[in-house]
């Protein structure tokens, strides 16, 4: 081979070689471009939920009213369960106490 | 002498060409590795970033979610109390209907009872009594006028009949009684209506 052609071929080599390195990192920055703007979004999203929700400050706000809740609930809670038992004890009793005085009340002299 | 030959020319041309053309792919493959490592650096920011989004969020949104199944709590609650009141109301005036009416038919039957006679009246555990006049009957006791005196018999130490005991109501297990044990024990005034301060 002579050195021109020798030299032609190592030039398109070298080409060859350069060309596939830049696409390479062209398909790099591409895949990381579009990462980053699925971060972006999801970031975008997330502040729009938390806004909706009342912000960062909301979390203070949420957790003082769960509490305040919790403290209404539990002694509702408590007196409903027993008065529930006794009005269903009292409501048994009067339905065994009713027909005896509908039958007193029957038999009563006139 | 220099003597032109254009294979030389064309020799040097073509370096000069593949230098210019190395450096601009230097050049270019320089600012495609900055491009990407300045990339890499705000993608890692924006994750970060989404992360620290996410677990704000995912905290809201638990503490959202727990406050509105205490709501659905309340409002359950809330909702069994005022069934609650309500099947009271309605049984509190049944019951003192029922005791009512009864009060006004045991009266009735006592007073008619006032004054009747009995030949021979037959006592569980002891001597019958003669020609026994009813003369005054309360919610314990019957008391008679018979021929050897006066007899006070108590219902509640099993002097009476049965019958006795039935007929006029008498006695601990009284009917009326019973009724009237029902309202003292739904009178005494329900905690429930301290209703909470947010009520929904």
């Amino acid at each position: 081979m002579k050195p021109p052609l020798c030299f032609c071929y190592l030039v398109l080599c070298l080409t060859s070689l350069s060309c596939e390195r830049h696409a390479e990192l062209k398909r790099e920055v591409a895949a990381l471009d579009a990462k980053l703007k699925q971060d972006e979004a999801a970031i975008r999203q997330h502040e729009k939920d938390i806004a909706e929700l009342g912000g960062r400050e909301g979390l203070t706000r949420l957790l003082e009213q769960t509490q305040i809740k919790e403290g209404q609930l539990r002694p509702l809670e408590f007196i409903n369960a027993p008065r529930e038992r006794k009005l269903s004890a009292i409501e048994t009793e009067f339905a065994m106490l009713k027909p005896a005085a509908e039958a007193f009340k029957a038999a009563q002299p006139k | 002498m220099f003597e032109f030959r254009f294979s030389s020319f064309l020799k040097a041309l073509l370096l000069l060409a593949c230098i210019i053309g190395g450096c601009d792919h230097l050049a270019k493959l320089d600012k495609l590795k900055a491009e990407l490592a300045e990339l890499k650096s705000q993608a890692d920011t924006a994750r970060e970033t989404a992360d620290l989004r996410q677990q704000e969020w995912t905290e809201l949104k638990t503490a959202k979610d727990k406050l509105d199944q205490l709501d659905t709590r309340m409002t359950e609650v809330i909702r069994k109390r005022d069934l609650l009141d309500t099947k009271e109301r309605k049984l509190t005036g049944e019951i003192k209907y029922m005791a009512d009416s009864m009060a006004a038919a045991v009266e009735n039957t006592r007073t008619f009872a006032i004054g009747t006679v009995i030949p021979e009246l037959r006592l569980p555990g002891r001597s019958a009594l003669h020609n026994a006049k009813i003369f005054k009957i309360n919610d314990d006791s019957v008391s008679f006028l018979h021929e050897d005196g006066v007899a006070n018999l108590q219902a509640k130490s099993d002097e009476l009949p049965i019958e006795f005991v039935q007929k006029y109501d008498l006695g601990p297990k009284s009917i009326h009684g019973g009724l009237q044990h029902l309202i003292d024990e739904l009178t005494p005034p329900t905690t429930s209506k301290s209703a909470p301060a947010g009520k929904p």
